[in-house]
């Protein structure tokens, strides 16, 4: 693992959001500054703002001081139909050039975060967007911010000249308790891994890897990768609850889960199959605590918290459909690609609609 | 030509003239204003430029620091004509020795059309004329369909009925989109085998976008849990299946494949036994040659990870420099080594994340019996001996 500080962009000061600007020196030889960032994947924030972006590519996190950058004119985040069309127009293609990779609400500002590629193939490009309470769109000048990165191991390529076509795509994010934590896929390995490592970034933490298997129902162990996940306390102990895919929820205390080693998650609800997660947030209602979690073929789930402590493990094959913990479909929220948690009643949502992607805010059901 | 060489080509699409009709005595002199497209070179991308003002407009351009004040002066939209509620293309302003220019910040796409919009009404000393408006494009790649798939990984006649993925090559550098929408697994009688692989549109290229990994469905291909015993594995032993790939499928280029590509194979039993080096043959050729060490397995390797997870060390742990061809469909292991072999002792390393096509690793099984089996400590590694010696000997 290496650290690194982004460069600070020589950018005039002016120049904080839009990159508009008066720029006075002679066109000609002008170079356009790169991004720092090769793309952008999933994104987190810190209780404190700082901003977490995995770049999947250079299989990197990067923990960005968004600065002044953090704040829209408004607070919180107004509903912009045909989102991926403008994003597309601001960066001067067409919506069909771009992918939306994530959603991330500011937790001060609550302003929307939205990560972006542009571009087809290896020559993407990434883009950050920043929605806020009057529904105006920023481009987030990224390459102009202060910030340190983390790159997650590479398991090791051993012949000396063997061709490495190995790629690493991040799935989710999340901060908790002075730790990012990543999960991922690998075009090769079909292995389930969660990465953590403390921040500040520092050199001292390599961070730290393990592999959680899988005990389905037939005292059968396998390997099967963790899509989505959001740590949880139970009695004040720290826990992740992680969805894999096809897709059983699971639940493991972060005291188990030791470095290098493996672990065998504990199964409390089988939500279905031909699916995956996508998106999970927790949430309070009337007293009450909820999960909710975005899916690409099974919609959106709300589930009760309550059952997760003594929830009994599911050791024995599901015949049914789904089984374990319960929870209760919301048929009012269809076609959602993102979903993040905008404040204590709200949701915000990426949807597709007839003819594009929807970014809205939607009472949390 | 290269595509990249016709990119970096330029066209104006329309050239607009106006002059200023000069009625005010404290305008600078009546000058024809133009809106241009320029050619990128280098690191410079395209960009707009607006020609005609006078050396005093420039001067108090250059004065000017609000972003507003610049965005209604000249903005660039995507299209042929402004969409309500379309903002404009994101890009830098820069006042030149002779002319206003507008670099966007990621390069204007070949073939696109740009609505560009000057209003001279917003100058810091204002024009009496009306704003006006050019669309421009930089020339479309040409391109026609020549992309192909090349190969299909496990590349054998047969595959394990527990394969857990398939390796697709290109002969170019892929699009984004995910395999999902143009992969079909066809039965022996043409039916489309349902919803085989991972519902999961994540990507899975390599870095060049020329190989894509299709992950069949772990939930049908594992046992014991639901989608399998709802839906059975995708693939039966004994049975004759067809991968197809649809032309419809874009590289890199917006343009489709040039053919759609089917590959017929048969499927064996589900191969559920872990790896072992002990079964490996190991064919060591001999000293102060440079023949390539052969090391044929009972079986087809993981093409990808075969690819990156096996080394030779020498005496003293040394990493033996050379060449891997990857033959026999993945069964047989070919190392050419850089400089000729010494007699002596290697050894054959194989990282511990090396599988089968069906996840099968060395010392475990993709699935293991948790009632029999007790828990394995992680590996990094394992390794196996083998002597060079001297032609003769």
């Amino acid at each position: 693992m290496r650290n690194r500080l982004i460069p600070i962009a020589a950018l005039l000061a002016l120049v904080a959001v839009t990159a508009y600007g008066p720029a006075t020196a002679r066109l000609a030889g002008a170079v356009e500054t790169a991004p720092s960032l090769s793309s952008i994947g999933p994104l987190t924030f810190g209780p404190d703002g700082m901003l977490y972006a995995a770049d999947p590519q250079a299989a990197s996190i990067f923990a960005l001081d968004l600065g002044a950058q953090a704040n829209g004119g408004a607070a919180g985040t107004a509903n912009v139909a045909g989102l991926d069309q403008k994003l597309a127009a601001m960066l001067g293609t067409a919506a069909g050039e771009i992918q939306i990779t994530d959603l991330a609400v500011h937790p001060k500002t609550h302003n929307s975060f939205v990560s972006v590629m542009r571009g087809q193939g290896a020559a993407a490009k990434p883009a950050l967007f920043r929605v806020d309470g009057a529904g105006k769109i920023d481009l987030v000048a990224v390459e102009s911010l202060k910030g340190t990165s983390v790159t997650l191991p590479n398991p090791p390529s051993g012949a000396a000249n063997g061709r490495n076509n190995r790629s690493q795509s991040i799935t989710k994010l999340a901060f908790s308790n002075g730790r990012v934590w990543v999960a991922g896929l690998s075009n090769e390995e079909f292995a389930s891994k969660l990465w953590s490592v403390g921040y500040p970034f520092s050199k001292a933490d390599a961070g730290t890897s393990v592999e959680i298997y899988h005990g389905n129902h037939q005292q059968l162990e396998t390997r099967s990768p963790v899509y989505a996940f959001v740590p949880y306390s139970i009695d004040n102990q720290p826990y992740i609850i992680g969805a894999y895919l096809c897709t059983p929820l699971v639940k493991f205390p972060v005291s188990s889960l030791t470095p290098g080693a493996k672990f065998r998650g504990t199964t409390i609800a089988e939500l279905g199959a031909g699916n995956r997660p996508i998106d999970m947030i927790l949430y309070q209602k009337n007293g009450k605590e909820f999960l909710l979690m975005s899916n690409t073929s099974r919609g959106v789930m709300k589930i009760p918290t309550a059952g997760f402590a003594s929830a009994t493990p599911i050791t024995a094959p599901v015949t049914s459909e789904t089984g374990g913990v319960p929870y209760e479909k919301v048929a009012s929220m269809t076609g959602i690609q993102q979903l993040d948690k905008l404040d204590a009643t709200h949701t915000v949502v990426i949807a597709q609609v007839a003819g594009g992607l929807n970014l809205s805010a939607l009472d949390l059901p | 030509m290269s595509r990249r060489f016709l990119a970096a080509w330029f066209v104006v699409a329309a050239v607009v003239a106006i002059v200023a009709c000069g009625r005010n005595a404290t305008v600078p002199p009546a000058v024809a204003l133009s809106v241009v497209l320029r050619a990128g070179s280098g690191a410079q991308p395209a960009y707009v430029e607006v020609t005609g003002l006078s050396q005093s407009e420039l001067s108090s351009l250059r004065a000017r620091h609000d972003a507003s004040d610049w965005l209604s002066l000249l903005k660039v939209t995507v299209g042929e004509t402004a969409t309500d509620g379309l903002p404009p293309v994101q890009g830098r302003y820069a006042v030149t020795e002779s002319a206003l220019a507008f670099t966007p910040l990621f390069p204007f796409d070949p073939g696109r059309a740009y609505l560009v919009a000057f209003d001279p009404a917003h100058l810091p000393h204002p024009r009496q004329s009306g704003p006006i408006s050019s669309v421009v494009r930089l020339t479309a790649l040409a391109s026609s369909p020549t992309t192909t798939v090349t190969a299909i990984y496990p590349s054998g006649d047969v595959l394990a009925e527990n394969t857990l993925r398939l390796y697709l090559e290109f002969s170019a550098p892929m699009g984004n989109a995910g395999a999902l929408d143009f992969v079909r697994l066809l039965d022996e009688r043409g039916q489309d085998v349902p919803v085989p692989f991972l519902p999961l549109q994540a990507d899975f290229w390599n870095a060049e976008h020329t190989r894509y990994t299709l992950f069949f469905d772990p939930g049908r291909v594992k046992q014991g849990i639901l989608p399998n015993q709802q839906l059975g594995r995708p693939m039966i032993a004994g049975h004759q299946y067809t991968i197809e790939v649809s032309a419809d499928w874009h590289d890199a280029h917006g343009q489709p494949l040039a053919a759609p590509y089917r590959r017929r194979f048969r499927v064996g039993p589900a191969e559920t036994r872990p790896l072992s080096m002990t079964n490996w043959r190991i064919a060591p050729p001999p000293a102060g040659t440079r023949e390539p060490l052969i090391v044929t397995f009972p079986a087809a390797l993981d093409h990808g990870l075969l690819s990156r997870a096996l080394a030779l060390e020498g005496a003293g742990g040394a990493s033996v420099d050379g060449d891997v061809v990857l033959e026999a469909g993945d069964t047989r292991w070919a190392f050419r080594p850089r400089s000729p072999w010494s007699p002596g002792e290697y050894r054959v390393i194989a990282q511990a994340i090396l599988e089968d096509p069906a996840g099968n690793r060395i010392g475990r099984a993709f699935e293991v019996d948790m009632t029999r089996s007790a828990a394995d400590a992680p590996h990094e590694a394992f390794r196996r001996s083998f002597r060079i010696v001297s032609a003769g000997f």
